[in-house]
């Protein structure tokens, strides 16, 4: 299991959702951007090991089962006092496209995961500063590998 | 003893040790959000430096309180905590940072599992 997948199938489900902002107005991590004043933009934060770190779930430790969880934080800034729809129709989508146990298909063939048991919602809506106001979805996720002791 | 003295035994003892954890498992929701943690994530409440006024207020207001038997709730009366939890303006914390209630919840099952197994004393 490889991190960097994680976070790139996460990333893809995302940016295939057609309600949020096109791909000048998306902070990824490690990217030069400057948010834009008059129209609104989407972060995302990967945190692998949020929720529960990576720890084996069977036995024997030779080729037993690891699970790794983390959550991936969408966070949708909207325009500020401009009411709750445009912003509640964005986080909505984000929600409906990482339903519960979501099986996301990774390169090594595996699956990562959405959490069934604490299922993606979004959070209140907060000022930001600079015009916007942010609203965010955190979506936990889990990925079981196997365990090489070599 | 009969067979329903045993079940009744069983059950008192049950309800003892759901107490416990009960409270085990507050403890360490409470201190992953405090103090943060590795099993959660949680990076613990931010802190200023030391010479700022104010410095540890939000990390000191958390509290555990038993409405009733059955109930636990950990709480701050802090109004800003919301906004550091959710970091709304992407502020960066040099001691502690946000998210640390998420976290802590997200791994709510995992601490409930290793407190019933140090509670039955099963390695």
């Amino acid at each position: 299991m490889i991190w960097h997948d994680v976070h790139m199938a996460l990333r893809a489900r995302l940016e295939a959702i057609a309600e949020i902002p096109p791909e000048a107005d998306r902070a990824w991590s490690n990217v030069d951007f400057t948010p834009p004043l008059d129209r609104p933009y989407i972060e995302s934060l990967f945190r692998p090991g949020a929720g529960g770190a990576p720890r084996l779930i069977s036995n024997p430790a030779a080729n037993g089962v690891v699970e790794s969880r983390g959550s991936y934080i969408v966070r949708y800034f909207g325009l500020t006092h401009r009411g709750e729809q445009e912003i509640s129709d964005v986080v909505q989508a984000i929600c409906d496209a990482f339903p519960p146990m979501k099986q996301i298909l990774l390169p090594d063939g595996t699956h990562l995961y959405i959490r069934g048991d604490q299922a993606p919602v979004p959070s209140e809506i907060l000022p930001a500063g600079r015009n916007k106001s942010m609203c965010a979805v955190t979506i936990l996720f889990f990925v079981h590998s196997f365990n090489s002791l070599s | 003893m009969s067979f329903s003295d045993d079940i009744l035994a069983l059950a008192i003892e049950i309800e003892h040790e759901n107490a416990s954890l009960l409270d085990r498992v507050s403890d360490v929701m409470l201190d992953s959000i405090v103090n943060g943690s590795t099993l959660t994530g949680a990076a613990g409440q931010p802190m200023a430096p030391d010479n700022v006024p104010n410095a540890g207020k939000l990390r000191d207001s958390w509290r555990k309180t038993a409405p009733d038997d059955n109930t636990r709730e950990i709480s701050t009366s802090v109004d800003y905590a919301l906004e550091i939890e959710d970091n709304p303006r992407g502020l960066h914390f040099t001691r502690g940072g946000s998210h640390s209630v998420a976290d802590t919840a997200g791994a709510f099952d995992v601490i409930c599992e290793i407190e019933a197994t140090k509670l039955r004393g099963v390695a």
